[in-house]
């Protein structure tokens, strides 16, 4: 496809047929050295997928890409010429302007994620990440001309979902350690009630769990008997003594043999969800130990601290209360041949 | 060619200045007291550094490379082994010690020995009373004889090696590297007979 075929496709968008006619034009001549770094700067500052900005030796802003202005909301012809310290403003107070000092001097300087967080306070792209400034890594350069230091020259990546990513993966690996850990010892362990304790003794710091209520199947039917628990005072586990199934939070989780969650328990107008509110719970899952089709009870956990439980973490405690219910099942096995 | 204990010294010297800068830069960033030691420096032919580094530093090694130019050029490397990579990492960011070293950690130590080696080439720059310009730091992890032959076969003419045994000192614990500045032979002679004339100056008189 020619030239022509190139117009075609463009002229329903008047901003690039400018540009196509203009590539037409000069596609049958070469570019001397000059124009051709013209082109080069011209792609770096409109489609480089960085921040890229320059200062002269004031620190003074002399170019700003349009990646830049993309994030920052800040055009070009407004950042232009404004000193640093006014796009930057807590730039002496996190000891950056020393970076910016070391590159007039011919230092090349790194500034981490990790050491720094962000160079340039931008919006996070990812506010679902946590973090609500774009997470960077940058470098600043001195800007050379002739041997000659006359500026500096700072290239700015956002690396918000790469730390996300990394964040989410740290997570799970820990987790993945966690339930290996927890399987080592309810595979070896002899004591039934000391099961569950040993699982929330291990989640609860790293899930921000505050209390846990652990239900057995009792002599009556249809109930089932408080067994142990952690984080409410003896007057306070009245109330959660006996559970009958199909009654309450953990009556219904008893009933459908499904996880039932309540979050933002303290916005929450549910009855079910008022009557945990005088504990200060903010989020509840109450979880069934299951062996096949087989009830062997429930176990509820809940924090103070956190309004929601997000669905990895309730895949995390099923996959604990799983074990949990094998290693409650093979002690019972146990039991009943011993006596048989 | 030969380092005579006075210029052994007087590196030392001059190393220990531009390392007190690192340390306080390091300090400062991380709120922390870290204090950075100089216990040995010696000069090797380039093609001993690999069988000598080797000795010290095994199996992957996390490197931080700067390419400085201007009238003095060469290559300069904050080499760490793992173990130590990683410790200084969780010392420095106070996360717990994990053995692997992820992005952040691969960054946070790029930054460091960004900070080492500019503070250490800054002062032989101001010794040699030259403007030197570096490279944007690369962190490679590999192992020493991998990060030298990717130097060695970029720049032939190579031929010198001054190793600088460093030591980080933060939050009660030790995390050795060595710091390796590499310069051809018209850089190194011209450091050296600048040295000599700082020893002149500074001698007491």
């Amino acid at each position: 496809m020619g030239a022509a075929g190139s117009a075609e496709i463009v002229a329903t968008q008047p901003e690039f047929r400018v540009r196509a006619i203009d590539l037409c034009m000069h596609d049958t001549r070469r570019l001397d050295r000059k124009q051709l770094d013209e082109a080069i700067l011209e792609w770096t500052l409109s489609h480089v997928p960085q921040g890229i900005f320059t200062t002269d030796v004031d620190l003074r802003i002399t170019s700003w890409n349009h990646w830049l202005e993309t994030h920052s909301h800040l055009g070009r012809d407004k950042a232009v010429g404004r000193p640093l310290v006014e796009i930057i403003p807590t730039l002496a107070e996190r000891r950056l302007d020393d970076y910016f000092q070391s590159a007039l001097r011919g230092e090349t300087k790194v500034v981490s994620r990790a050491l720094h967080g962000y160079l340039l306070p931008l919006p996070s792209p990812q506010p679902e990440s946590g973090f609500s400034v774009m997470q960077q890594s940058a470098r600043i350069a001195p800007l050379m001309f002739a041997g000659t230091v006359c500026g500096t020259i700072t290239t700015i990546e956002d690396v918000t979902e790469r730390e996300w990513q990394s964040a989410r993966l740290r997570v799970e690996r820990e987790r993945a350690e966690l339930l290996s850990q927890t399987l080592v010892h309810l595979l070896a362990t002899h004591n039934a009630d000391a099961i569950v304790p040993y699982i929330f003794s291990k989640v609860s710091s790293h899930l921000n769990l505050d209390a846990y209520l652990e239900y057995r199947a009792d002599i009556r039917p249809l109930e089932f008997r408080l067994r142990a628990s952690a984080g409410l005072t003896s007057e306070q586990q009245q109330p959660f003594w006996i559970v009958t199934l199909g009654e309450g939070l953990c009556g219904e989780c008893l009933q459908e043999r499904q996880p039932v969650i309540t979050n933002n328990i303290s916005d929450s107008s549910k009855p079910l969800a008022e009557s945990l509110r005088p504990f200060g719970f903010r989020s509840h899952v109450a979880m069934p130990l299951l062996i096949g089709g087989r009830v062997l009870g429930c176990v509820a956990f809940a924090s103070r601290l956190r309004d929601v439980l997000p669905p990895e973490d309730v895949l995390f405690l099923q996959a604990c209360c799983q074990y949990a219910a094998v290693a409650l099942d093979r002690l019972e096995r146990e039991s009943e041949l011993r006596a048989s | 060619m030969e380092l005579t204990t006075t210029h052994q010294d007087t590196l030392t010297e001059l190393i220990n200045i531009g390392y007190g800068r690192a340390a306080a830069a390091l300090s400062e960033l991380t709120g922390r007291r870290i204090i950075l030691e100089v216990p040995k420096v010696a000069v090797h032919p380039i093609n001993e550094v690999s069988a000598s580094l080797s000795r010290v530093l095994t199996g992957e090694v996390a490197s931080v490379h700067q390419v400085f130019s201007g009238p003095v050029s060469g290559n300069a490397l904050l080499l760490l082994d793992h173990k130590a990579a990683v410790l200084l990492n969780s010392l420095l960011l106070d996360v717990p010690l994990d053995d692997r070293l992820d992005s952040d950690g691969r960054e946070a130590i790029t930054e460091v020995g960004n900070i080492v080696l500019n503070a250490c080439l800054g002062v032989f720059g101001n010794l040699l009373q030259v403007q030197v310009t570096f490279s944007v730091p690369r962190l490679h992890v590999e192992s020493v004889t991998g990060v030298l032959n990717s130097i060695s076969v970029r720049d032939r003419e190579l031929q010198y090696a001054l190793m600088v045994h460093t030591r980080f000192h933060l939050r009660n614990s030790d995390v050795s590297g060595y710091m390796v500045i590499i310069l051809g032979i018209t850089s190194f002679s011209r450091l050296l007979a600048e040295l000599e004339k700082w020893e002149q100056r500074e001698a007491p008189k």
